[in-house]
């Protein structure tokens, strides 16, 4: 039998209220370090919901109250002396458009070190290198790092959205919310292929609508169904012989 | 410590945001606290509706500016509206869309034309054809009707182009699916729905009519005299504070002070109407 | 007998087509007139001269510096205090009571008519506050007058701003204040400046307000605390007065050839800004 692997992020029966309607019921979920976890479910089912309350993108929606905890290494991220800014600079997010900021590319990756005090030029450029060549977009880019972000392609703008999280030092949690859905099957490739190469840094949770896409990358899947989490488990196990009915016409196909 | 910085940005922009608030009440304040108790003093009867204005003399009776201030505005208003929206429906509903990109921009261009230049051509051009037509000194009511008038036409259509090509195509397409013409479905069903911002438009105009000051002391006259006819020369509200303000101290001051709460208040009035009228609207979208 | 629906509708869009033609025509005129009058007097030295004989002779420059001056410190005052206050409306509050007021407040300020300004600059500011009739005194008052409309424009600048970027930026481990200050602002800018330019328009064509609170000197200001003429207070004296026409109407098509640059930097910032937003 293995050792039990370090638990990175713990939920314990959190809740999320928007207003008064509950997107999402008791969750109660242990998610180790350093694995790939796959957040799938049909739209409406809170996956969304639930990632951005690891990150505490959450309280910038009016009206959400929350309840229960959410430990990243054993702290509560919702205790009132924890840091938001900081718990960012560790969780960070790649959302389902990608999202160039209106700046050149290297400013892009720069946005998150200059933010955290890093000023040295030549230490910025080695920032920019790593992170582009970590998010498979270094060879397209190296001559054109003062070109807007904008002008970039879909596929090669997520990409640099994912290069700009890498660039921030604090990381350790890579969230990404259905990051491949408008992309290209290669630039949805090259994105996957970046992803099992990072877990060994980082702990990376993938929302996503696509179960293959979910069989293919993820180590461990968790099935949400209307704001409830209906299983854990190895993804292998999830797939083919699940524990609930529920998951089992999920995957298969039955409703979607 | 980065989230204390927060703290002091919120507060700090905080206290800006009030600025204007601030301004707008400091202004309030000075005017009325100026201008109130001089009303009392005197008495609203011989203020406002007495007819000697001989500030040496202790009299401050200001009915005849108040007569020309609303001669003058209405006469502007029944020059400026309709030309104003007949311009605005014509411009939004007959023409290419091309040629309204670019004229409407080159009205609005226009109205930024300084009121002290409609004056001057007030005085160099169209008082001395008054005079020759019609008798009279030239600087008149009818002068300052038609300069103001000319000055409010960018108000009028700005807002009303606005307010008529807000309503949604739905309407006018579903008046013509009924076999109305372009024109019957603009005044049956278009005009209708841009009612409130037309009308909104023109109590706006009204409001800058009755404020304005350099252009009507180049051609209303400054008589002080309630006017008999439009070619009379007349003295209005607000270039009788202008005229007097330099040379006026003790009780003449706060008389232009009393004349500065009465223009406020309407002035005041008449935006709070179009305001919530034009709101009103917004707010069914 | 009714008249075929066609024949009214012909007759309308003659009236219209007339009513807006006439409008037109006339704005145009009087642009064409002054400019025609006005534009033979202009020379360099009518320019960059000073005046003589109270302005019968000579040039209009002290009153050029006056014209750029009074607007730049109107601009000065007004835009940190109104793009402040549109970052404040935009990004730290919703829409609560507290809003409502800020923004009523800020309407009301803007239907203010300009001679109220010159009589409550002159009572505050110069006798009350001892300031005389100064730069200081106008470009405050001006400032007050300009406020709403740099208030108004920045808002509507700091809202076109996508949410997105916000998003982003917070994720990315920034405050509320670095987020407006790195992503907000800067994509706001133009339309920020579009506003500024707008005020310094209408700054230039002021008049009522500027004479009761900065003065009329004609020399050339040396400090804020001297008192300046602006082009439009220049050509209102010489009109009155009765000093010169031919001076008048050179300084007149100085002052409208100023608005209409003006005016024109700023739609063109505005549409390049409306441009680049829907690439």
């Amino acid at each position: 039998m293995t050792a039990p692997l370090p638990i990175k992020i713990a939920a314990h029966d959190f809740r999320v209220f928007h207003g008064q309607e509950e997107s999402l019921r008791g969750i109660t979920l242990n998610i180790p370090a350093n694995r790939i976890l796959g957040v799938i479910g049909p739209s409406g089912s809170g996956k969304t919901t639930f990632l951005r309350a690891l990150n505490r993108l959450n309280d910038l929606a009016p009206e959400t109250r929350i309840n229960g905890q959410v430990l990243l290494d054993g702290q509560d991220i919702y205790a009132p002396s924890f840091n938001v800014v900081t718990l960012r600079k560790r969780v960070g997010m790649l959302f389902a458009l990608p999202v160039a900021l209106p700046m050149s590319i290297f400013e892009n990756v720069v946005y998150g070190p200059r933010l955290s005090g890093v000023r040295n030029r030549k230490r910025l450029d080695e920032i920019v290198e790593t992170s582009l060549k970590a998010a498979f977009l270094w060879d397209e880019v190296r001559d054109r790092l003062t070109m807007s972000g904008l002008r970039l392609s879909g596929g090669q703008q997520q990409r640099l959205c994912l290069a700009r999280v890498l660039a921030m030092e604090e990381l350790e949690v890579i969230l990404l919310d259905e990051p491949c859905s408008g992309l290209d099957p290669i630039s949805t490739a090259k994105i996957e292929e970046a992803l099992t190469i990072l877990k060994a840094k980082y702990t990376i949770i993938l929302v996503t609508n696509n179960t293959k896409q979910a069989a293919r990358v993820a180590d461990e899947t968790a099935f949400f169904l209307m704001g409830d989490m209906v299983e854990y488990g190895a993804t292998d196990k999830i797939f083919t012989v699940p524990d609930d009915k529920r998951t089992n016409d999920y995957v298969t196909g039955r409703f979607g | 410590m980065n989230l204390n910085g927060e703290k002091i940005a919120k507060y700090a922009l905080m206290t800006v945001a009030f600025s204007a608030v601030a301004s707008l009440l400091l202004i309030a304040v000075f005017i009325f606290k100026e201008g109130l108790p001089f009303m009392f003093k005197v008495g609203l009867r011989d203020f406002l509706f007495a007819s000697d204005w001989d500030p040496m003399a202790g009299k401050y009776g200001i009915y005849p500016m108040i007569v020309a201030s609303l001669w003058v505005t209405l006469g502007a208003m029944l020059i400026g509206a309709p030309l104003g929206v007949a311009g605005a429906i014509f411009l939004n509903e007959f023409v290419p869309k091309p040629v309204m990109r670019v004229v409407k921009p080159t009205i609005e261009l226009l109205a930024g034309i300084p009121s002290v230049v409609f004056g001057f051509l007030g005085v160099m051009v169209l008082a001395p054809w008054i005079r020759a037509t019609m008798g009279g000194p030239g600087l008149s009511v009818l002068a300052a009707s038609v300069i103001l008038g000319i000055m409010v036409l960018p108000t009028v259509i700005s807002i009303s182009t606005d307010a008529i090509g807000a309503v949604p195509n739905s309407y006018r397409e579903g008046a013509l699916a009924l076999g109305a013409t372009r024109w019957q479905s603009v005044y049956m069903v278009t005009i209708k729905a841009a009612r409130s911002g037309i009308i909104a438009s023109i109590i706006l105009a009204m409001g800058r009519a009755l404020g304005e000051t350099m252009a009507v002391i180049m051609v209303a006259g400054n008589t002080v005299k309630i006017p008999h006819s439009v070619t009379d020369p007349v003295r209005t509200l607000t270039a009788n504070i202008a005229l007097e303000m330099a040379n006026a101290t003790g009780m003449a001051r706060e008389a232009l002070f009393a004349t500065g709460v009465v223009l406020f208040v309407v002035i005041m009035i008449l935006n709070g109407i179009a305001l919530s009228t034009i709101k009103g609207r917004v707010r069914r979208k | 007998m009714r008249i075929p629906p066609k024949y009214t509708q012909a007759l309308a869009v003659t009236v219209l087509g007339a009513a807006t033609v006439f409008t037109v025509v006339v704005l145009v005129f009087i642009i064409v007139f002054v400019l025609s009058k006005g534009l033979p007097g202009i020379n360099w030295e009518f320019l960059f001269s000073a005046p003589k004989d109270m302005g019968r002779a000579g040039g209009i420059f002290p009153t050029l510096v006056g014209t750029v001056l009074l607007p730049l410190m109107a601009i000065a005052i007004a835009l940190p205090l109104g793009v402040g206050t549109a970052v404040y409306l935009t990004e730290y509050t919703r829409e609560t009571r507290l809003t409502q007021v800020l923004r009523f407040g800020t309407d009301c300020l803007a239907g203010i008519p300009s001679i109220l300004f010159g009589l409550f600059g002159f009572i505050f500011f110069v006798v009350m506050l001892k300031m005389g009739w100064c730069l200081l005194s106008g470009g405050l008052t001006l400032a007050i007058m300009v406020l709403p409309t740099i208030i108004r424009t920045s808002e509507e600048a700091i809202r076109a701003v996508p949410n997105s970027y916000r998003e982003v930026s917070f994720s990315l481990g920034a405050t509320r204040w670095e987020t407006v200050l790195k992503v907000v602002l800067p994509n706001a800018l133009p339309g920020i400046v579009t506003g500024v330019m707008l005020g310094i328009g209408r700054s230039i064509g002021e008049t009522a307000a500027v004479i009761f609170t900065a003065g009329s000197a004609l020399r050339m200001p040396a400090s804020a605390f001297d008192s300046v003429r602006t082009m439009s207070v220049h050509f209102y004296i010489l009109a009155r007065e009765g000093i010169s026409n031919e001076k008048a109407y050179a300084t007149a098509a100085v002052l409208i050839i100023s608005v209409l640059l003006v005016n024109l930097a700023a739609y063109s910032t505005m549409h390049r800004f409306i441009a680049r937003r829907s690439r």
